[in-house]
Parts: structure tokens; sequence; C-alpha cells
């Protein structure tokens, strides 16, 4: 019986924001384990959006007076894409969500023959709607569908458009073909700045009653590198496994070579010291990180380096050209230890002028 | 029922169709017939109409898109003042059921057909294109004689604006082909393809009049043409001899050239072109003046049509100018898009915004670096940070790269070790975004190109330089790539015997089928 009330409040207390206010600490106990943040805090409101909020702010509006175009929003991983689609047709729809609105994603089969029919048929559904309001189709990850569902989903796009607005979001805008971007409005998504991920992060600190460390939060946005997603995720991986967030138990959970080690290790190539560069190099690698980790965590912190911008960019050069060769299946310590060496020439080099 | 639904043409969002306004009104004028009968007065018909559509929206409002925007012709304005009165009350009594919205400011589909264009001026298509357009109409259509036109360019450019209007001025109807959801069923209770719809439509649509139309002429046209035809072209040449002996009126098939479609290739190849006399006409992107003019156009009636809702600014069409290249659609859906008016304004905890930067906004930038010594005066560091102006490309790496590729040069000017420096970093990126399995090399190519064009450029040359486009060179690239490869082989395999005639046809034919197999394996 107890395992059934539990179950319902999950129901219900699954959207954000509603827990702090009268909720009891035993609901918020249980259900801690249960729900994952990334769920519990993903916003209802266009308020509580974070980052783009010129974009947000126009959706709101149409949200409210209905008669938007179509639209695509375009946007690395995380940055609340489909949240703010998902908050659109809420808002705009009301009660009639559920009938309302076709979400499918990526899992979902999107062929052509699904185009065609489902798309369609729901395209062509009599749905009582507010005048001005129209039914929503959400395409979450288009740039995965083929090219040939999109040119069949491009006039249906037309056809439909005095009942039907498609709502598309997509990580890569090239994979879309031009007819349809031709057809929508584009908005495109910037990564969201640490200081906006950190500002949502000690929130949800407070609301779990999490204890935690500057470095800590420090180390979750650095891993995260604008995106929510895997912020929230790490943080409640971290609070999980260790019950305390500081910089240690975050790199444990998230497992990425420790920048600072890494920081260090460059720092070094500057000063043309191989030997100390490779020594931490070394331990890197005794520790079981793949190359790829490496390289990309090195790329990171090699942009981030103040350096002077011609030796960076030839650091970036070599970074490039290591990285292809780990891509080609070359992903040994040899390849590590010669990008090691490059990079402390490059820096010792004379200039030319 | 034949599939021409020419009339009644859905009205598709981003092509809106005047038809369809006076469709409206002419709906209205039939009911106002039907139900005034009673009344004596006929002359005053049009001024009724004007009445109904003023008193409708208190007491009926459409909750449908599809009403119509009526400012085209402007009619006569109510001249009998004194009457008008009268006349309220009378209309008050007819039970129109047709009902034109007053108020439709707000309507996203209205707003859309008022900026429609209504004179071969405003279209964004170049003079010289609508005068090919204009010969065609006048000088190759023969009355009663099938004739082929095929209209190509990329999405957006104005093609079937164009066909519209200048067809109008040419006293067209244009009859336009949508292909039919539902398995149709005809009399005989029989299931009817796609495919035998359409050759139906090609073949019968215009054999009866319309009531409607108060024009002499008409084409047909068709946008998108059923699927079974892309994939066999057999069929196709069947349809198109079928239309050349029953056919009577012009043909239109209007084409988007985007990078994948083999469309233009495989349909109208050149056998068929030759075969069946077709008129070719491409269209090319839109010119930046040619939309800075459409986007001026525009911008005034938004602000005069939708002044509550809308607030268009020099600013914002720049912007919006900046972003969407050549694509007339898409510049205006995001004009409306980014000049809605917001009314509250979010209080966000952080100060410091990422900025969303317009890609020619980044472009220039990026060929236009700006550097600033740094307060010990030793050294300097640039204005906009590389890696920043990299990350806001992140989801459009190859567009961003080919688009610095085309443009470097403006700024360059005569520095030549500059240019070599910056062609470098770009073709270097060009490589690490080849390799498509690894995600990171994008942001590694990204990042190498935006900071080696910037560093290569000591002294950017100030001159002003438009941006422009970088062609889509791919599918002409696969054509050349395809003919080449023939010509070597003939040359490796017989080099000197004498070899026959290879006609253009089979030639065509041979490379359509390399195209394909180089398509397969991409």
């Amino acid at each position: 019986m107890t395992d059934l009330v539990e179950v319902m409040d999950v129901d219900q207390e699954a959207g954000p924001s509603t827990s702090s206010t009268t909720t009891t600490k035993a609901t918020t106990k249980s259900k801690k384990m249960n729900v994952p943040w990334i769920e519990k805090y993903r916003p209802q409101k266009f308020e509580d959006i974070v980052g783009n909020e010129d974009t947000v702010e126009r959706l709101s509006v149409f949200a409210e007076h209905g008669n938007a175009p179509n639209l695509i929003i375009a946007g690395p991983p995380g940055v609340g894409k489909t949240t703010t689609i998902l908050c659109f047709a809420r808002i705009l729809l009301g009660p009639a969500f559920k009938d309302a609105v076709l979400e499918l994603n990526a899992s979902n089969e999107r062929g052509i023959d699904v185009v065609r029919n489902k798309i369609k048929m729901f395209a062509q559904k009599k749905v009582n709607l507010p005048p001005g309001k129209h039914k929503i189709i959400i395409l979450d990850e288009a740039d995965s569908m083929t090219d040939g569902a999109q040119q069949a989903l491009r006039r249906t796009m037309e056809i439909y458009s005095q009942t039907t607005r498609f709502a598309l979001a997509c990580n890569n805008s090239e994979r879309i073909i031009e007819p349809i971007q031709s057809r929508c409005a584009m908005v495109r998504y910037g990564k969201l700045t640490d200081a906006q991920v950190l500002a949502k992060i000690m929130d949800v600190c407070r609301k779990e009653n999490v204890s935690f460390t500057d470095d800590g939060l420090e180390a979750i946005v650095f891993t995260a590198q604008g995106d929510m997603r895997q912020a929230l995720n790490n943080l409640q991986s971290t609070v999980n496994g260790f019950g305390h967030v500081n910089s240690e138990n975050v790199f444990k959970v998230c497992d990425e070579p420790h920048p600072l080690l890494v920081t260090n290790m460059l720092e070094l190539c500057l000063k043309g010291d191989v030997s100390q560069a490779y020594q931490i190099l070394k331990s890197l690698w005794d520790l079981g990180y793949s190359p790829e980790d490496l390289i990309s965590n090195i790329f990171r912190i090699t942009k981030n380096l103040d350096i002077d911008e011609h030796i960076k960019i030839d650091f970036v050069y070599e970074i490039g050209l290591t990285n292809l060769e780990i891509v080609r299946g070359n992903s040994s310590l040899l390849q590590m230890n010669s990008l090691i060496c490059r990079l402390c020439r490059i820096a010792t080099e004379p200039k030319d002028d | 029922m034949p599939p021409c639904r020419g009339r009644t043409a859905v009205s598709a969002l981003h092509k809106p169709i005047k038809d369809l306004r006076e469709e409206n009104r002419h709906k209205a004028v039939h009911s106002c017939i039907r139900n005034r009968y009673n009344t004596k007065n006929r002359n005053i018909t049009k001024v009724k109409l004007c009445l109904v559509k003023r008193t409708m929206k208190s007491w009926l409002q459409s909750s449908f898109d599809l009403d119509g925007f009526d400012d085209a012709p402007k009619k006569p304005k109510l001249s009998q003042n004194g009457s008008s009165k009268n006349l309220e009350a009378t209309i008050e009594d007819f039970d129109v059921k047709v009902c034109i919205k007053k108020k439709p400011t707000n309507n996203l589909t209205s707003l859309l057909n008022i900026c429609a264009p209504q004179k071969p001026v405003d279209l964004a298509v170049s003079r010289q294109k609508q005068q090919e357009i204009n010969r065609w109409f006048q000088e190759k259509i023969k009355r009663g004689q099938p004739n082929i036109l095929v209209i190509s360019g990329p999405s957006g450019c104005g093609k079937t604006e164009a066909l519209k209007v200048l067809a109008k001025q040419n006293n067209y109807d244009v009859i336009e082909w949508t292909t039919p959801m539902d398995q149709g069923i005809d009399e005989n209770n029989r299931t009817v393809s796609q495919v035998e719809k359409f050759e139906d439509f090609i073949v019968r649509a215009t054999r009866y009049n319309s009531v409607l139309s108060d024009c002499s002429r008409r084409l047909l046209l068709v946008k998108d043409l059923p699927h079974s035809y892309t994939s066999g072209k057999d069929d196709f040449t069947v349809l198109l001899h079928k239309y050349c002996q029953y056919g009577r009126e012009p043909l239109v098939f209007i084409a988007t050239e985007s990078g994948s479609s083999k469309l233009m290739t495989t349909l109208f190849s050149q056998s068929n072109r030759d075969r069946f006399s077709m008129e070719f006409i491409n269209i090319n992107a839109v010119t930046p003046t040619a939309l800075k003019n459409v986007m001026k156009r525009v911008s005034s009636i938004l602000n005069n049509k939708a002044s509550q809702m809308l607030q268009v600014t020099q600013n914002k069409i720049d912007e919006v100018l900046s972003n969407s290249i050549g694509d007339v659609r898409s510049a205006l859906l995001n004009l409306i898009f980014s000049s809605l008016k917001v009314s509250k304004k979010f209080t966000s905890e952080c100060s410091s915004r990422e900025e969303t930067l317009g890609l020619l906004h980044g472009i220039g930038r990026v060929i236009n670096p700006k550097k600033t010594t740094t307060s010990d005066g030793k050294s300097w560091r640039f204005v906009h940070n590389p890696d920043d102006l990299a990350s806001c490309f992140q989801t459009q790496a190859n567009t961003f790269i080919s688009f610095v590729h085309e443009n470097y040069l403006n700024t360059i000017g005569l520095n030549m070790n500059g240019a070599t420096a910056a062609i470098d970093a770009i073709s270097m990126a060009d490589i690490f975004n080849a390799e498509w399995r690894d995600l990171n090399m994008h942001k590694v190519a990204l990042s190498h190109c935006v900071r080696g064009v910037m560093l290569a450029n000591d002294k950017p040359v100030s001159q002003w330089n438009p941006v422009k486009k970088p062609n889509r060179t791919d599918l002409q690239g696969q054509k050349d790539y395809a003919a080449a490869e023939i010509e070597w082989y003939k040359n490796y395999i017989t080099p000197k015997m004498k070899y026959p005639e290879i006609s253009a046809e089979d030639l065509e034919l041979l490379s359509e089928s390399i195209i394909e197999e180089i398509g397969d394996d991409w």
C-alpha cells in the first residue's frame, strides 16, 4: 500500500520547483532516489528556462497568442531545446496538450512511411482548439531523419499549415534539408555560460539539501561544458555516490582526467620539459584513461590557456593531427607521447619573425 | 472528382495564394446573392460586401486561418455614407454563412498573405529572369498546344511567386497539383493510385472551364510529384508522352534544387529535355540588394497592418539579412519572429548572456579580426575570442568553414603570406572536419579554422565587400567527375582504336549511373 502511495506521489510531483514550498521532508527523501533530477527539475514555465532569453521571450508571446510559425531550434545538447518546445506546447495548448501534440524522437521510427502515414494522419485529425492555436508536431533530434523522410515532410508542412505547426529540434542544422530550413523560423541556441549552469546547480543543491564545496561545483561546471543535462546528472551521481560534492568526488564519478593534471602537463610542455610532461601523461595513461578522453580534455584546456595566439594555433593543429590518428585507430601511448614532444618543440622553437 | 484543386488550392503557409482571397470574395458574393434575393437593389452588392466584412466579426468568427486580408484591389470607398446605416440593418438579416474577419492582424497566415508580392516590381526574382518567363508566356505558348516549362532554383528564391504573379499578368489561371493523401475510390469502387490521379490531372484538368475564373487561359503547375515518379524515370517519360499527345494547356514544373536531390538529373535529363522540347529557366538565389528591397517593402506593410504585434526596426532587418542569404521565405519568417513585440521582460539571474551571433556577423569578425593590446603594452589579444566565435557555430561547422573559405580573401588585400597561411588553416580544418567518426574533430576543426584565419590577417583591408554565399558545387562536381571518368576510361581502354560516336543520350545515361554509384558510396 505504501508503495502505491509513493508511486502516485512521484507521478504528481514529477514537475519541478513545487517541492520547495510545502512538501514534507519525508516525501522529498523518498523521491530523491527515484526521479532523475534532470526530469525533476525540467522547467515547466518559460521563466525557469535558463539561457537564450531572447528566443524564450518571443516563444512565450507566441504561446499566449498562438499563430507561431514552424520552428527549428538548433543547438548543442543540454541547452534546453526540447524543454523549450515542450513548454511552448504545454502553455499554448493547455488542457488539449494530450490530444494536440504528436511527439516523435529518434527512438521512434521516422522513416518515409511514418511521415506519410502517422504524421499525415495526425495532421488531418480534428481537435477543437481556440482560434489561432494549432496542433503541434514535435520532431526531436530531427537531424537523424533520413533525407527521403524530410523531403516527404516538406509538402506536408505546407499543406497542413492551416491546422498544424511543426517544431523541430536538432543538434546539427546542416543535416536538415534546405527546403525545410526555408519553411521554418530558425532559432539557434548557444551554449550555456558557466555562470548560468552554476546558478542552476546551486539552486538544485539548495532544494535538495546537498552539502557541497566551491571547488566541487566548479568541477561539475567544468565537466559539463555548458551542458545542463550533464551537469545535473553528474551532480546527482556524485550526491548519490558520496553524499558530498567536492572536486575529488566529482572527478571520481565523472572519471575524466583531472584538468589540473592536464593543465600542469601543458604548462610543462610550454617550458619545454618533455620528461616531466611525459611522467604526467604516463600516470594518466596508467590510470586507464582512453586516448579519446585524454585528447579531448587536452584540447579543451588548450583553448583556455593564456598563451600567445600563434603558439595556440600550432597546438591546436598538432592536437587535431593526433586526434585524427586516434580516430583512425592508432590509439597508442606512442602517439600521445609524440604529441607531447611536438608541443614542446613548438613552445621552445625560436620565432621566425 | 478529378484531383484538380486549382481554385480551392490549399493555401500553403509560406506560399500565400492570392486566389484564396478572391475565392473568399467569390464565396461571399455568392452567399450574398443567394441570400439577398428579396432585396431589389442589385448594384449595391459590392458595398454590401464591404459591410459584410466590417460587421461580421461581432457575431460570427471563423476559427480557421482562411480569412483574407482584403487590401488588394481597393474597392471604391463607400460613397453613399448616408445609406450605410440602413444597409447594415439589412445585412443583419442575412444568414450569411461565410465570414471574413476584419481584424486578422495577429494571424500569421494572413500576415504572410499580405506580404505576398502583387506586382512584378515586388518580386525578388531578377528582372532578366522575369523577362525570360514572360517571353515564355508570350512567345512559346501556342494555344491548345502542350508546352513544358521547368523552373528550378534554390529554395526560397521566389520561383512559385514569380510564376504566379507573371501568370496573372499574362492572364493565366494557375491550377496547382496537390498530391492527395488518401487512397481515392472512384465511382466503381476501385482504388485509384496517386499516379493515375496525377495522369488524370495532367491530361484532363484543363478540359472544363472554371465558373469562378476571370482569366481566359490556364496553366498547370506541379510542385511535388507523386513519389513513385522519383524512383522510376521511365514512368515519367511515359507520362510526358501522354501529356504531349493529349494536353492542351502549358505545364510548369517547379523543382527545388537542393544538394541531394537527383530530380533534375534523372527526371529532367537531357534526353527528356530534347524529346519534349522543355524550356528551362534556372533562377538564382536572391541577391542581397533584392532581398533588402523585399524586406523594406514588407517591413512597411507589417508595421502598418500588425503594429500592435510587431515592431519592425532597421536593426532587426539587418540582423535577419545577415542570417538568411538568398532565401526570401526564411528571411520573412525570421523577421516576423524576431520583431515580435515582447511585453514582459524576464529577469535573468545572470547578466552575462551567451551572444547568439548571426552567421554573417561571425564571418565578419573572423575575416576582420580586431586586436587590442593588453594593459602592459607588450602582448595583444583578439577582441573577440576565437574559441567563443567557434563555439557559436558548433552546430554548423561545415557551413561556417565553407563561408569563411568563400570570403576570406575579401579583407586580406595583397598580403600573399597571409593568404597562404589562411588557406592552409582552412584546408587543414576541412581535413579535420571530414572525419565523421569523432564529434570532437568538428570542434578542433572549427577552432583551427577560425584562429588560423584571424591570425593570418595582420592588417585587414577595410573595404566594403558583401559576404557571399558559397556555391553549392557538389552536384555539378559529381557530374563533372562522372564525365571526366568516362573520358578517362575511354582513353585508357582504347587509346588508338577508333570508337563509335557515343550519342549524347547514352553519355547522359552513363554518367547518371555513375553519379548514382558515387552517391551510394557516399
